[in-house]
């Protein structure tokens, strides 16, 4: 039957078990290895890049310990709280968020994780509308 | 009245073509029985066929194999038209596509291992591609590249490996193509 099969499956896997003394090295040629190292350093490097757990993705604002609003941050924008004593202007960028304006002084803006999202100790005398910054694990942003 | 006969020409190229898509449905088959750790992380071991047959005899014929493959061997697994269909179909254009440039490489700097881990990236690329665009319309699918291109590198570079091998030894001179009928 290997006779009628020349290039089959059977054929090949015999092959292949009389080849057993060719060296595996000499099967890489010069450019082979240049493409394994370069392929190798992406896929170490997709792992860090692609699994990034702990960066925020969206600023959690609360006014006196109640939820207002969740920014994400991948959108950039401006948002308003009205508060007690005024208004405080809250300015997203990909990635960070910021209090941008406030009518009092010393705005809290603190990161917590999706973990932690607890509210925010600060100076609050002045500042009725404090925010957060929620990833999925860690904390990452202190503005 | 007599019925009308239609007969369909046979050449030798489809003959190999056939045996070289039977050897790829047998991998493909045999290779459904292994336990996977992740869905569609596969070794993939059809693709051997695929680049003896690319260095052979070109990627036309690569391509019928290929596609054969897919076609005929989610047939025999009971998955035509299922979902793992598509993703194996989306995968194997893709890396005909990259095999095709890839047989362009200079064959003095790169063998068979370029071209085997190129597909494997282009494979798994086509069906993420599909899976993000049908399957699973959310970013979190992307957190699986990592485990799907180490997957990619390592059965890669061994079916590679293996091809390479294959190709090193020199082909036994077939017989005239004249099977019985």
């Amino acid at each position: 039957m290997n006779q009628r099969i020349p290039d089959g499956l059977r054929e090949m896997l015999a092959q292949a078990t009389d080849a057993g003394h060719l060296p595996w090295r000499a099967l890489l040629k010069p450019g082979d290895w240049l493409l394994l190292v370069c392929v190798a350093a992406l896929v170490a490097a997709s792992y860090p890049l692609l699994w990034r757990g702990g960066v925020a993705d969206r600023a959690i604002v609360r006014r006196d310990g109640q939820l207002v609003t969740e920014l994400a941050l991948n959108i950039p924008r401006k948002y308003e709280v009205t508060g007690a004593i005024g208004t405080t202007v809250i300015e997203v960028q990909p990635g960070r968020a910021r209090v941008l304006s406030d009518p009092g002084s010393a705005p809290v803006l603190r990161a917590a994780g999706l973990a932690d999202a607890r509210q925010c100790r600060g100076d609050l005398r002045a500042e009725p509308c404090h925010a957060a910054t929620r990833g999925t694990r860690r904390p990452q942003h202190c503005v | 009245m007599t019925p009308s006969t239609i007969e369909l020409p046979v050449t030798a190229d489809d003959y190999r073509i056939a045996r070289y898509a039977a050897a790829a449905i047998a991998l493909t088959v045999a290779e459904a029985a292994l336990p996977s750790p992740l869905p569609g992380i596969k070794p993939g071991l059809a693709n051997i066929i695929v680049l003896v047959v690319l260095v052979r005899y070109g990627w036309r014929d690569a391509a019928w194999v290929s596609l054969l493959r897919v076609v005929a061997g989610s047939l025999v697994i009971g998955q035509f038209l299922a979902p793992g269909f598509f993703l194996a179909l989306a995968g194997a254009l893709c890396s005909l596509g990259v095999l095709a440039l890839a047989q362009h490489l200079p064959s003095r700097l790169f063998g068979p291992v370029s071209a085997s881990v190129l597909a494997a990236f282009a494979h798994i690329g086509g069906q993420i591609a599909l899976a993000r665009a049908w399957l699973v319309p959310h970013d979190g699918v992307y957190y699986l590249l990592p485990l799907f291109a180490t997957a990619a590198l390592l059965f890669g570079t061994l079916n590679g490996l293996v091809a390479a091998r294959l190709l090193a030894i020199p082909v036994v001179a077939a017989p005239a193509e004249n099977p019985a009928p």
